[in-house]
């Protein structure tokens, strides 16, 4: 099997336009890169006025600035990811190619006793956004080449709350 | 296929607890976790809340918790390496990545009306991690000497009971 991460960025926080979590397969990197599956959490935590708003994955053929997300190796033996290969929560600079899927999220923060719609949103199952290839050979998941990238973007208005993030990828010699 | 294990803990919530851990102390043993659980089974009044739990990579273990239950699939498998721990509510383990985060609903359950706390009985809604399962494209979370991961409640629920489980390889590579 190839070498497996786990990328996370928690309490993502909402502006419209942002970024959530974005990982670019940079030239020269001489890694290709597959993305295999994508969450997103609510784990919003005080009182705010949430609503619904929506969401977009897009691929990238630029994407620069932003923030760390934190990358796990799946496998202490792994290589380490490639320094040309950037996972990023906040890009402040993309360019979107093709979009690939939408959905709504509803980020007011979840409680007990009740079940509406941002409490269905902090069960892992049903928060898989993205599931490419997981499963079946005979499928591709998302295939990242030098010069390509992948983003989850929020595409509404909202600008308060928060949410995680998730990504599974790949990163092999080709 | 490598010999599999499933770990199963009943866990009673409190602040910053360990509710499930496997850590690997073995130096001729390699564990590979597929899948964990959370599921509630508190049927008795509790007061419980949403509380924030996160699956964290484990570097260092430096004393013991609870054993709980670990059952071999096939009952011809090797025996669990006697330095592979498994327990619950093992405050000295130190940290390392978080992966992942959830939320969990830990009032009790009730048989009538509809709530959070209530989807979190079924199996299926409380896999809250499966990296690798059904795809050997994909790794699991590898476990070689001195290292592990748990599932810890980092809020400050109390008094819920949930069951965690954690289906795992035990292999020499």
């Amino acid at each position: 099997m190839a070498d497996t991460y786990s990328a996370y960025a928690a309490g993502v926080t909402f502006d419209v336009g942002k970024s959530f979590l974005g990982i670019f397969n940079g030239v020269g990197s001489g890694k290709v890169i597959r993305v295999y599956r994508m969450w997103m959490l609510n784990n919003q935590t005080g009182a705010i006025a949430g609503d619904f708003t929506s969401f977009e994955i897009w691929t990238l053929s630029a994407m620069s600035g932003g923030s760390d997300a934190t990358v796990t190796k799946h496998d202490s033996s792994n290589a380490s990811l490639h320094t040309s290969v950037l996972v990023k929560y906040g890009a402040s600079a993309f360019t979107e190619t093709s979009r690939i899927r939408k959905f709504m999220w509803c980020n007011d923060e979840a409680t007990q006793g009740t079940l509406v719609a941002d409490d269905w949103e902090t069960f892992v199952p049903l928060c898989l956004i993205g599931r490419w290839g997981y499963g079946s050979t005979a499928k591709s998941p998302l295939v990242l080449r030098e010069g390509q990238g992948l983003h989850l973007k929020h595409s509404g208005t909202m600008a308060i709350g928060n949410a995680d993030v998730g990504l599974e990828f790949t990163q092999a010699a080709s | 296929m490598a010999d599999t294990f499933m770990a199963r803990s009943t866990s009673t919530f409190a602040g910053n607890r360990s509710m499930l851990s496997i850590f690997n102390a073995s130096a001729s043993k390699v564990i590979r976790v597929y899948r964990i659980w959370s599921v509630n089974s508190r049927i008795a009044t509790v007061t419980g809340a949403i509380t924030l739990m996160e699956i964290q990579m484990l570097a260092a273990r430096s004393g013991s918790g609870t054993a709980v239950d670990v059952t071999k699939m096939d009952s011809s498998a090797a025996a669990l390496d006697a330095s592979v721990y498994v327990e619950y509510n093992n405050d000295h383990l130190i940290a390392g990545n978080t992966v992942r985060r959830v939320y969990q609903a830990t009032d009790e359950l009730i048989p009538n009306g509809w709530a959070t706390q209530l989807l979190l009985k079924f199996y299926p809604l409380g896999l809250i991690w499966d990296a690798g399962y059904g795809d050997d494209n994909v790794q699991p979370l590898t476990l070689r000497q001195d290292e592990g991961v748990h599932v810890k409640n980092i809020g400050a629920a109390t008094g819920g009971v949930f069951q965690f489980c954690m289906e795992f390889t035990q292999s020499a590579s």
